[in-house]
């Protein structure tokens, strides 16, 4: 495993779907080159599990973001709707540990229209220059 | 009888995250915890790994694509809450010829040095291009000895390299009246080829050579820093002459007959070998070097396996094919070894040049991938290797080259058993042992439905 992505401030999870369909992946590697920052593909972000995004900020991430596909384009046709739910789910915990919930964001971009996926893409830059 | 050959394996991990296959999603929102549960029969135990893995470390989403794609789970799950996901950067592996099954299936190999069983079976085409167009003739598989061709029986997969008499002659006395030309012989017919494009530091040359040694075979090098080795075989160009080497290769020129037989007038005892492009000529080149007294051709397709310069490129099993059938036509097939290479990525491929005629064969890019290359060719554009290659730490690469010959030398012994050939030096040629498709559909369709359009 590449050693820089061990101890990450900045935790991306993006669909490979959506990676490879959609072509964002060039648009994502710049994030990448940044030394705070990991990104993660899963197989769909349907895959993500509370435990993942729990493990990321126990591990020491101080915020996590989850690029899904547009609602509707899932390959595995909910995918995208499972994950907002457990993201909202972890929002909850967070906030009842005392943590803020806003480090933990799911950015679904509106459609497949390319402006907007880049769109969606500006709002993970834009979160990540925040930080 | 003889000890038995042996290559001594031990597991040996990566270094890096190898790109993994296959993922599985699951929909846990409707999983109803029912006593049965699927995961916990994982015969390869990818759901217990992950939650171990989530408690003790923190690349915890590594083993996304571990799944070995047996679907035991997706089948099995009463509520069918999991869906079997294949890895879009593994399908970016390798190109056409060196699929991404070649590249995982040869880190497998490197990594544990044994015969890689897929869990998923078989689910391909019976034929394809190249390789996958000769089928190998398994009819003996039928009467298996009692403790298999990994206990007594004795599959023998020696090859000698040199120019063999083909008679003898004795003297009065009864004692042999002619001198034996060198010859040497290897317990597996592979030696270790130059890398077609990789950049190899001296660091990784001697590694492999080092494990060519452990091996007992041999390995071309093209480093003069490194000719002294004892399995080197120096790769000649110029006027060099190796004195100590008991084998040295000269690419093909025109005057390469007269520089080996200067070499030759210092050093008697040297094989030498002529590197031959596979082009349209390969073939009566070959017998002008033969009749000309060289040892030992290396005939060299690119590492595709397809001949270079060809306005139609043939591949390498044909071409080898041609080369050899050539020199049995002119009686001196015995006379000379025939040394193949490019484009052989599997332990089949090494048995299937064989039966076209090659005495043994060269190994290149295989050896880069054991050593966890991915074939994205970053060294051939000046960019980083992901891997930092040239960097390898020697002990563990010289262990994935054993463990990666290891499996391809039980393969070739399955392989032999189950053709019923106890000999790889009568495995040479012997195409009896093979059914290639274009003959089979030649003779079986055509007179249907007449002859195969050229596309």
């Amino acid at each position: 495993m590449n050693e820089s992505r061990k101890n990450c401030d900045i935790r991306v999870f993006y669909c490979r779907n959506l990676a490879e369909d959609f072509g964002i992946l060039p648009m994502l590697l710049p994030m990448e080159r940044q030394n705070n920052v990991a990104l993660e593909p899963v197989p769909c972000s349907g895959k993500i599990d509370p435990r993942y995004l729990l493990k990321a900020f126990e591990a020491g991430s101080r915020f996590v973001c989850i690029l899904s596909c547009p609602k509707g384009e899932c390959k595995l046709i909910e995918g995208n709707l499972r994950a907002a739910r457990r993201v909202q789910a972890v929002k909850e915990l967070l906030a009842e540990a005392g943590f803020n919930p806003e480090s933990l964001r799911l950015i679904i971009p509106e459609s497949k229209d390319a402006k907007h996926i880049e769109a969606a893409v500006e709002l993970i830059l834009g979160c990540l220059n925040k930080k | 009888m003889p000890a038995k050959y042996h290559i001594h394996t031990q597991p040996m991990p990566p270094k890096h995250k190898p790109i993994g296959k296959y993922g599985i999603v699951d929909w846990r929102e409707d999983c109803s915890a029912c006593h049965n549960c699927v995961k916990r029969e994982c015969a390869y135990d990818v759901y217990d790994k992950e939650r171990d893995r989530l408690v003790n470390a923190l690349q915890y989403v590594d083993y996304l694509y571990e799944c070995k794609g047996c679907l035991c789970c997706v089948q099995s799950c009463t509520k069918g809450l999991l869906t079997w996901e294949t890895n879009p950067e593994y399908l970016k592996l390798g190109d056409e010829v060196w699929t991404p099954d070649i590249i995982s299936s040869t880190w497998f190999q490197a990594e544990t040095g044994r015969i890689p069983v897929s869990g998923a079976g078989y689910p391909g085409p019976f034929c394809g291009p190249g390789f996958d167009s000769i089928l190998t003739d398994m009819s003996e598989i039928v009467r298996p000895t009692r403790d298999g061709i990994h206990g007594r029986e004795y599959i023998n997969t020696q090859v000698d390299i040199g120019r063999k008499p083909t008679a003898l002659a004795f003297n009065p006395e009864g004692k042999l009246a002619l001198k034996s030309p060198p010859i040497v012989d290897i317990p597996i017919p592979a030696i270790f080829g130059l890398m077609p494009w990789h950049k190899t530091s001296p660091q990784l040359l001697t590694a492999i050579l080092d494990a060519a040694k452990k091996l007992g075979t041999y390995a071309f090098v093209d480093d003069s820093s490194l000719f002294a080795h004892d399995v080197a075989i120096p790769y000649v160009s110029g006027e060099f002459v190796p004195l100590e080497a008991r084998l040295a290769v000269w690419p093909d020129s025109p005057d390469v007959v007269r520089r080996i037989e200067k070499a030759k007038s210092t050093n008697p005892e040297m094989i030498a070998i002529v590197s031959l492009c596979l082009n349209q000529n390969a073939v009566s080149r070959s017998l002008e070097l033969a009749k000309a007294g060289i040892d030992v051709i290396h005939l060299l397709a690119d590492w595709h396996g397809m001949t270079v310069n060809s306005d139609k490129p043939k591949h390498i099993t044909h071409a080898v094919r041609e080369v050899h059938l050539a020199f049995v036509e002119q009686g001196n097939r015995d006379e000379i070894t025939l040394i193949a290479g490019g484009g052989i990525a599997l332990a089949e491929h090494m048995a299937k040049t064989i039966i076209c005629g090659a005495d043994l064969v060269s190994v290149d890019v295989p050896l880069m991938v054991a050593l966890e290359c991915r074939i994205c060719k970053n060294c051939q554009q000046g960019l980083p290797c992901p891997i930092e290659i040239e960097d390898v730490e020697h002990d563990y690469a010289v262990q994935r080259i054993v463990n990666l010959m290891g499996a391809w030398h039980n393969q070739l012994l399955e392989m032999m058993g189950a053709m019923g050939i106890r000999e790889v030096r009568r495995l040479r040629g012997e195409v009896g042992r093979a059914m290639f498709f274009d003959d089979l559909e030649r003779e079986c369709f055509e007179p249907i439905f007449g002859k195969r359009k050229e596309l």
